[in-house]
């Protein structure tokens, strides 16, 4: 089976099988892609799970479709930009006494980096700091690494705004590094 | 060649991810040949992207992996299921009350006394329950803390 068939058996035919096949084919890239965004195994699990149930619930109602991981994508997507509102909301609510970018940095697990070093957790920190948008386009370029045709594709944007983006989020990057790397270290 | 400074960022950061076509990888580099803030910007964000790429994270395992799918079948059939009690339950009060108002409230054959009490009863806790229903609701809308997970 490939994709072109999965698709219509799911859209055509209305058999699970080929949304199974589907899910097999890029279950990774989305789990992968969630971790970037939620920051730790457990919330991108749920988002991946909430998000093919939503996609399977949605494929009654699609007439044609290309390609399967662009429309899931904005399913998943706002299923995670949901998880971190609801974060976001909690932090507001819970009136910490730390700042809403430092109540971001406890939801990301250093456990999902492969290379527990210090400039590793620095660099992970970073992201968890950063805004959602610039998190996302930095996610899709580092952790998936796609190019910009595919970025743009994902994220409906044209090529041009995909370099501004990543110009950008690699300059907030840049100065969110610094200003953790320069931060008083907590004495235990 | 006239370029802006939002074409100049879009053109250099396409240069660091090889990404240009040979005639944007020409402009790019007479952005960098002309403009200071540009090299400047451009040294900036190669330590950005060095950083970034040292960035791997670990490959999810197959277990977890598989959940992805298996959950949201479980769901399906627990959302449905709890769908069919719920719907099911309801419709045998319903008919329970169509059928105890049939039976009482509305046989002539019953003494008037019952027949008010109970119709007066059956009023009272449906007051009682719009009343809470009407509270909960006003509280719901202002609620600072609905979104919070107890």
């Amino acid at each position: 089976m490939d994709e072109r068939k999965a698709i219509d058996l799911c859209i055509i035919h209305r058999d699970p099988v080929g949304f199974e096949y589907l899910v097999r084919s890029f279950r990774r890239e989305a789990f992968m892609h969630a971790v970037g965004m939620l920051g730790n195994e457990q919330d991108a699990a749920d988002a991946c799970q909430d998000s093919f149930l939503r996609a399977f619930s949605a494929l009654p109602r699609v007439r044609t479709m290309e390609r399967f991981y662009p429309w899931f994508y904005t399913i998943l997507r706002n299923c995670c930009l949901n998880l971190i509102a609801r974060r976001k909301t909690v932090a507001d609510h819970t009136q910490r006494e730390q700042q809403n970018s430092d109540a971001a940095q406890d939801e990301f697990s250093p456990s999902v980096l492969l290379e527990q070093t210090e400039e590793q957790r620095l660099v992970w920190r970073t992201l968890a700091a950063m805004t959602s948008a610039d998190r996302e386009i930095l996610a899709l370029k580092y952790i998936e690494g796609r190019c910009y045709d595919e970025i743009a594709n994902l994220l409906g944007i044209p090529r041009g705004t995909v370099m501004s983006r990543l110009f950008y989020a690699r300059q907030a990057f840049r100065e969110t590094h610094d200003r953790i790397n320069n931060a008083p270290r907590e004495t235990p | 060649m006239n370029i802006d400074q939002e074409e100049c960022r879009r053109l250099i950061t396409g240069l660091l991810d090889n990404e240009l076509t040979a005639e944007e990888r020409i402009a790019a580099n007479e952005c960098l040949r002309r403009s200071q803030q540009c090299r400047v910007e451009y040294e900036q964000l190669a330590a950005a992207n060095a950083k970034l790429s040292t960035l791997t994270l670990k490959e999810p395992e197959d277990h977890v992996l598989e959940q992805l799918w298996r959950s949201p079948y479980h769901r399906v059939a627990w959302k449905t299921g709890l769908w069919l009690a719920l719907g099911s339950t309801t419709a045998l009060v319903l008919y329970g009350v169509f059928e105890f108002a049939r039976a009482v409230l509305f046989n002539s054959a019953e003494p008037v006394l019952p027949r008010m009490a109970v119709a007066g009863a059956a009023a009272g806790a449906l007051l009682i329950f719009y009343t809470i229903l009407r509270e909960r609701l006003r509280t719901y809308k202002v609620d600072r803390y609905k979104d919070i997970e107890r």
